[in-house]
């Protein structure tokens, strides 16, 4: 029932069926740690219920899935959050009548130790801790340069400080493990190039990165592994160079040689 | 460190002490104004404490965590039962019911909380709803509660040989509860629970997926807030119990819950100082309705009817037009004097 290290996360013939049809159909694949692995694929492919899957949010009709070793197949969306594991969300799914600050300082939720009782009379470990969370969340959104906008509510932010904010929320969780679902979609090239560079930065610093993307630009630039789905189906994984020159992928989803051959280095 | 806290916390909340004294004030001011007997207005001013007490309870799970309960009277009557009944029948001291009976309230809310807090909306709301009408109608039934008989002799607080028998001390003892009261639910507020509800009440820009995955346990924060929010609902139906000194079921009627969100909505749904404002607000139109009604109209139960569509129309005028509640409109005030300031500027500029 265990993993060895090298299978970080673990998705043993999982399955998803929704009314019938087959979101996720007998998936399995090995994640490494350390690595960038994206998921790609058409529109409906499965990929946001791989995220779903993985993070608890959905239960799932067949398959086991393990993280370090353990299974986590029965788990809930915070007890896997308190294994390491964070994402973010295609529609974001920010807090919006929170400020950016407060955002981020509730994804240091589970490193906070202080009790009921020092909570509710403000005495205690609760201060030292408070101003520990406002430092650490000002620390990670200067990372994301947004640590002069920590007072301003999200929704006064432009998309791509938005998107980053979703970013910044799921790493004050200090995770091992971090899901981005679509990070880039709707930002221009230039800004997609500043994603990219902070995705390799965090995983420079440990974090390993699954990442679900549409934009090629993206995939091609980070990923180590890349992992493409259809129908529910894997049809293909390998190094982006394999992936570029892979015939069932071009017909899929990339879309003939011409496009193809745009990726080529 | 424990004394020190408590003394910056309560320093943190001046504006509470502040808003404490006005309240005090503004009681003596209005006796010698209104002329009315200070007996009538003091117990005016007590109810309104009492049901700040329970509003704000209601306030916090209800508004500011965006949970939809009408369970707060069935905790109400809880509180002033247990109150009622253990010192009537047992003779203990009411301080130390009024414990007892939050205790057992918090842990009634915390059984039903496990069962039906994963239950969104108004599933929730009419769960909680049914829970009240049948606690309101076995408090008619029971001979432990009297029945519709009630209980009656029902003594106030008392410290050694000292008896509250004075409204205004027994004023001035509701007042200095609900202060405390008030100062925990400002901290619980501006604390990481404080966050993790305002994160995931899906009536307020929040999302629960998203406060879940970010390790937020939704079931025990929301059963934390329901059981405090029924503590807050017992520790208001005991002070209401040892104040009136008589129980019968009306009071505890399922209509409270409506009244009290009347007063939450009034106030300010999303503040803490919301509940506070929308009871004394209410109680003050309530009054005032009664007073202001032509003689003989009163005793045909005209009055009644009359309070009830004048309260309606309020409610929702309120939510069209100050969603916020009154809490609201000092800072809708000064953005409009701000916004008038800047049309003025580029009129004198251009």
């Amino acid at each position: 029932m265990t993993g060895t290290g090298d299978l970080y996360l673990e998705l043993r013939d999982v399955s998803k069926v929704f009314g019938g049809v087959f979101a996720v159909n007998n998936l399995n694949s090995n994640f490494s740690k350390g690595s960038v692995t994206s998921i790609i694929g058409p529109n409906g492919a499965g990929k946001t219920t791989v995220l779903n899957l993985i993070t608890g949010v959905l239960p799932f009709d067949k398959g086991e899935i393990f993280f370090k070793g353990r299974e986590i197949s029965k788990l809930g969306p915070s007890q896997i959050c308190s294994l390491g594991v964070a994402r973010t969300f295609q529609d974001l799914q920010l807090f919006n009548f929170l400020s950016v600050l407060e955002n981020v300082t509730v994804g240091y939720h589970r490193w906070y130790r202080s009790n009921l009782a020092e909570i509710l009379l403000h005495i205690g470990r609760f201060m030292k801790e408070e101003k520990e969370a406002i430092d650490q969340a000002m620390e990670i959104l200067s990372l994301f340069h947004l640590e002069r906008k920590a007072f301003e509510l999200p929704s006064s932010l432009p998309l791509r400080d938005r998107k980053l904010l979703g970013m910044a929320r799921a790493l004050a969780t200090k995770p091992e493990l971090l899901l981005l679902d679509e990070p880039v979609g709707g930002l221009s090239t230039e800004e997609v190039k500043e994603v990219a560079e902070t995705i390799l930065k965090i995983r420079d610093q440990g974090v390993t990165v699954l990442l679900i993307e549409h934009r090629m630009e993206l995939v091609m630039d980070t990923s180590d592994w890349i992992i493409v789905l259809n129908f529910g189906e894997k049809i293909a994984e390998g190094t982006p160079y394999e992936i570029q020159r892979n015939e069932q992928v071009i017909n899929a989803y990339l879309g003939g040689e011409a496009e193809a051959a745009e990726y080529d280095n | 460190m424990t004394f020190a806290g408590i003394s910056r916390s309560l320093l943190n909340y001046r504006k509470l002490i502040y808003i404490l004294l006005g309240l005090v004030f503004v009681l003596f001011g209005l006796l010698d104004a209104w002329g009315l007997s200070s007996k009538y207005l003091l117990s005016t001013m007590i109810f309104i404490a009492i049901n700040a007490i329970v509003a704000l309870g209601l306030g916090l799970l209800g508004g500011v965590a965006g949970q939809i309960s009408f369970g707060t009277s069935a905790f109400y009557a809880i509180g002033a039962y247990t109150s009622g009944i253990l010192s009537t029948q047992y003779n203990l001291s009411p301080w130390l019911t009024m414990a007892f009976s939050a205790f057992l309230a918090g842990v009634v809310a915390y059984i039903i909380g496990r069962q039906v807090l994963h239950l969104h909306g108004f599933v929730l709301g009419v769960i909680t709803l049914a829970f009240s009408w049948i606690l309101w109608r076995l408090t008619g039934q029971l001979t432990i509660t009297g029945g519709y008989d009630g209980i009656s002799h029902i003594p106030r607080f008392a410290i050694g040989s000292f008896v509250f028998t004075d409204d205004i001390h027994y004023y001035f003892l509701v007042l200095g509860i609900l202060a405390i009261l008030q100062i925990i639910a400002l901290n619980l507020e501006k604390s990481r629970i404080g966050r993790d509800f305002r994160a995931m009440n899906i009536y307020h820009g929040g999302s629960e997926v998203a406060a879940m995955t970010l390790g937020i346990r939704l079931g025990s924060t929301k059963n934390l807030l329901f059981v405090l929010c029924a503590v807050y609902a017992a520790i208001g139906g005991s002070l209401y119990a040892h104040y009136v000194s008589y129980l019968s079921p009306e009071p505890f009627n399922i209509h409270y819950n409506f009244i009290l969100y009347l007063m939450v909505v009034l106030g300010g749904i999303r503040s803490v100082w919301g509940p506070m404002i929308g009871a004394s607000v209410y109680w003050g139109l309530k009054e005032g309705i009664t007073y202001g009604m032509p003689e003989g109209v009163a005793t045909a139960g005209i009055s009644a009817a009359t309070e009830i569509i004048i309260f309606a129309v309020l409610f929702i005028g309120i939510i069209t037009f100050l969603p916020q509640g009154l809490v609201s409109v000092p800072s809708l005030l000064k953005e409009r004097h701000r916004r008038k300031t800047a049309l003025r500027h580029e009129r004198a500029l251009g």
